[in-house]
């Protein structure tokens, strides 16, 4: 009886009923958008991030992430390889051997990073093969042959078939300088990484470096890129003990931190509006139940109960709340996924924002479900939460001052 | 009269008023507190810039800014000297001398910037001094020693005292390389400096490159902000051949972050408060809907509809008035407590301090927000009762008061 009896109020008070689907629906559907576009962005600035070099995970010494000079090499690199092949979660692996140079063109000179790579490995872990502009990409057999960021390629004023003299050291700490030649230029949209870094084939830099079974550290993929935690736990436990496994999480901390900061203030903001939202709901509600003070009065003296009386306006809001968020949730859940098959494209905003680390002009959204319902839950709670005061303040009247009420 | 009687009117349904002025009152110190935080933030982002880089003008030889060669260099440097300290509208100028090379401690190298500097100038110019976070604001005895951006030594993992050594080219185009000891840290909020920059003394320098009087930006402070323009163009029209821009033609992206937050304020304002107007508007409607026998007598004996009306405004803008002024005060007590004591958020200092953030943010409180939050207030109530008062100025006195028509 109740459930009819609700049902009735709901079709015979319209504007509350319209309004507050109407804010519901809305309400939802903003903010399941609200959420995935900035969680899709973050998504899209750490991805990039990772996959432009990063990677997603490391294996170095202990100690390498504080102090990465040539003191915590990883100095059998063989040994570590042979432990990374036969890990079956690793999709795909290879060295790095990084080190800082001074390189100059023909007029100047820039410090830069100079990175030794095995250039056939790097294709399925890195961008690095997929940003060549201009030239061609590095093979496992060059020699003393560079491939250059596109920034670094302009402050050096260099093309390809230039030569480019290096001066660093080796890891012995003896002066290491050789001659190299530009056969590729890329670009990351990385505005720091183009402007800072060359990489040779790791075989040919070891002659010069003197690093001949040595690296860095490893950069490595999983087959499973999104249990990350577990699966770099799992790649410890099979480590030497000077070794460890830091996935991109730690790699990038400063990053993920940022997105973190940028998605609290996201949330601090929509908070704003829900207060609103909040009230007005709570308004609609108020003012809709009084204008029922006498039908509920008498309802009362006809027998029903406090609870009863609770029951039917808690299912009121019960069924106008599932309604909203049941048609918000859907059609705020199509926009998302849309949007992240087919992200929106503001062009432009990769050139304005390269310094912060935006490399491309695509925002798409990020579609999760586990997202989706907690959004639509929040809103669900905010709407019964909005009727209990009203409820419960009808309720302290009693029957006959309910019928008297004007 | 009908003040009076729009006083008591809205004090005749209390919790119904409270409501709405509560939800005008607690959405609105959000808001206030938000825009204060956010614009806080960016103008904290603009002042570190302007204080330990650009100034309000900067002076660059053409085409440096291109290419940063030391043969775009700003000499002989007595006459502009000369002009800059004679002015009457500049506060300070500062000149600086930088090359881009490598830094390097024993065991590790990076890329960096080394600039000469006066420490004096410096100071006067952008309370350098204020930022130094270890040693001392010096260049040690005999001033041989150096200060060193903290984000660089951390990577360098050098500390105070310890010993560097910074490679580039010369104005000749030889490579030097020159050392000295950490006598100082600097934390900035700015990451090219921070990331980037040695700090040494301007003779130091000056020798290392082969230089006399020469430096490769002349920085200047303007006294009054209002001028900045006027400066400029006069400052051109005294060295037509160098490059002569404001801190927001160097920084176009600080212009476009103040711009992007401020659209982004707005547009929330404008959201909540459409939502907030439709809050208003239900308390109104109904309001005036119960109250239409009692209207419908004002008019049947004489009552101006004028007066009438004037009253129902009169009751929105006194509950919009009373919420203004609760969020205005509550709002104000957010931004004072967030302008003085700050908002901590070391929890997150790298992932801030990568987009030139500091950790401890600060509000800003202009006069204009609570300006800006009266005529959104304002223009809510406002909105808010054309509807209920269009269904007075339909309603027959007559047949309302017969009870016919509701």
């Amino acid at each position: 009886m109740l459930f009819s009896l609700a049902v009735r109020n709901i079709v015979k008070s319209k504007g509350r009923s319209i309004t507050t689907l109407l804010l519901s629906t809305f309400t939802t559907l903003f903010f399941i958008v609200y959420v995935a576009f900035m969680d899709g962005s973050h998504h899209q600035i750490i991805k990039s991030s990772v996959e432009a070099y990063t990677g997603y995970a490391h294996v170095n010494l202990k100690g390498y992430r504080d102090e990465s000079g040539y003191d915590n090499l990883i100095e059998n690199a063989e040994r570590i390889e042979q432990i990374l092949k036969n890990d079956r979660s690793v999709k795909a692996y290879s060295p790095r051997f990084e080190t800082y140079a001074l390189l100059s063109g023909d007029e100047k000179a820039v410090g830069s990073m100079i990175v030794g790579i095995i250039p056939s490995r790097e294709a399925s872990l890195s961008k690095l093969p997929h940003s060549l502009i201009k030239g061609e990409y590095l093979n496992d057999n060059d020699p003393n042959l560079i491939y250059i960021g596109s920034e670094l390629a302009k402050r050096l004023k260099v093309d390809v078939g230039s030569q480019i003299a290096m001066v660093g050291s080796s890891i012995d700490y003896s002066i290491a300088a050789d001659l190299f030649t530009v056969k590729g230029i890329f670009k990351t949209g990385l505005f720091d990484f183009d402007s800072q870094s060359a990489f040779v084939n790791k075989t040919y830099l070891d002659t010069v470096m003197l690093s001949q079974n040595m690296a860095s550290y490893f950069t490595l993929c999983f087959h499973d890129n999104d249990k990350i935690d577990k699966v770099t736990t799992e790649l410890q436990a099979s480590l030497p003990e000077e070794v460890e496994a830091v996935n991109w999480k730690t790699l990038l901390t400063a990053l993920v931190q940022a997105m973190l900061v940028d998605s609290l203030f996201g949330y601090i903001s929509i908070s704003i509006f829900f207060v609103v939202i909040f009230f007005v709901i709570m308004i609609f509600s108020y003012v809709n139940i009084y204008t029922r003070a006498r039908e509920i009065g008498l309802l009362r003296a006809l027998g029903l109960t406090s609870k009863d009386i609770f029951g039917m306006l808690f299912v009121e809001i019960l069924i106008l709340a599932t309604v909203s968020i049941v048609v918000g949730t859907i059609i705020g859940a199509s926009i998302a996924y849309y949007y992240e098959l087919y992200p929106i494209v503001i062009s432009g905003m990769a050139e304005t924002y390269k310094e912060y680390g935006i490399v491309s002009d695509e925002m798409p959204m990020h579609f999760d479900l586990f997202t989706i319902a907690w959004n639509a839950l929040t809103i669900f709670i905010l709407n019964l939460a909005a009727i209990i005061y009203p409820v419960t303040k009808i309720n302290k009247l009693t029957a006959m001052e309910a019928m008297r009420y004007v | 009269m009908y003040r009076h009687l729009a006083w008591l009117s809205i004090w005749r349904r209390k919790t119904r008023s409270m409501l709405v002025i509560m939800m005008i009152a607690l959405s609105l110190s959000g808001l206030l507190g938000l825009q204060g935080l956010y614009d806080g933030m960016v103008s904290h982002l603009i002042n570190t810039t302007i204080r330990s880089d650009s100034g309000e003008i900067s002076l660059y030889a053409k085409e440096y800014r291109l290419n940063k060669s030391l043969d775009y260099r700003l000499s002989p440097l007595s006459t502009v000297e000369n002009t800059l300290s004679k002015h009457q509208e500049i506060s300070a100028y500062t000149m600086r001398l930088k090359q881009e090379g490598i830094v390097a401690t024993a065991r590790k190298s990076l890329g960096a910037s080394l600039t000469g500097i006066s420490l004096e100038k410096e100071q006067h110019f952008g309370q350098l001094d204020a930022f130094v976070t270890e040693g001392d604001y010096s260049f040690g005895k005999g001033n041989k020693g150096a200060l060193i951006g903290s984000a660089l030594a951390k990577k360098l993992n050098v500390t105070l005292h310890s010993r560097v050594i910074f490679t580039a080219q010369d104005a000749t185009g030889e490579i030097n390389a020159i050392s000295f000891r950490i006598s100082g840290m600097l934390k900035t909020g700015n990451p090219s400096i921070d990331d980037n920059a040695v700090f040494v003394s301007m003779e130091k320098m000056s020798a290392f490159l082969n230089l006399q009087e020469s430096a490769t930006q002349i920085a200047v402070r303007v006294k009054d902000t209002q001028n900045i323009e006027k400066i400029q163009n006069e400052l051109q029209a005294l060295w037509p051949d160098t490059d002569v821009l404001r801190w927001d033609e160097l920084y176009p992206i600080l212009i476009q972050m103040q711009e992007l937050m401020d659209i982004f304020s707005l547009a929330f304002y404008a959201i909540v408060f459409v939502v907030a107007t439709l809050g208003i508007f239900g308390v109104m409607l109904v309001s005036v809907l119960e109250r239409m026998r009692e209207f419908g007598i004002m008019l049947a004996i004489g009552t101006p509809y004028k007066m009438v009306r004037n009253q129902i405004l009169l009751e929105a803008f006194f509950l919009g008035f009373i919420g203004y002024v609760g969020g205005a005060f509550l709002g104000g007590v957010l931004l004072f407590y967030m302008s003085t004591a700050g908002v901590d958020l070391r929890a997150f200092e790298a992932g801030l301090e990568m987009y030139g953030y500091s950790a401890m943010m600060y509000a800003n409180m202009h006069l204009y927000y609570f300006f800006q939050a009266f005529f959104a207030v304002f223009f809510a109530t406002l909105l808010s009762v054309i509807w209920p008062l269009r269904k007075l100025k339909k309603m027959k006195p007559i047949q309302t008061i017969q009870g016919k028509m509701l």
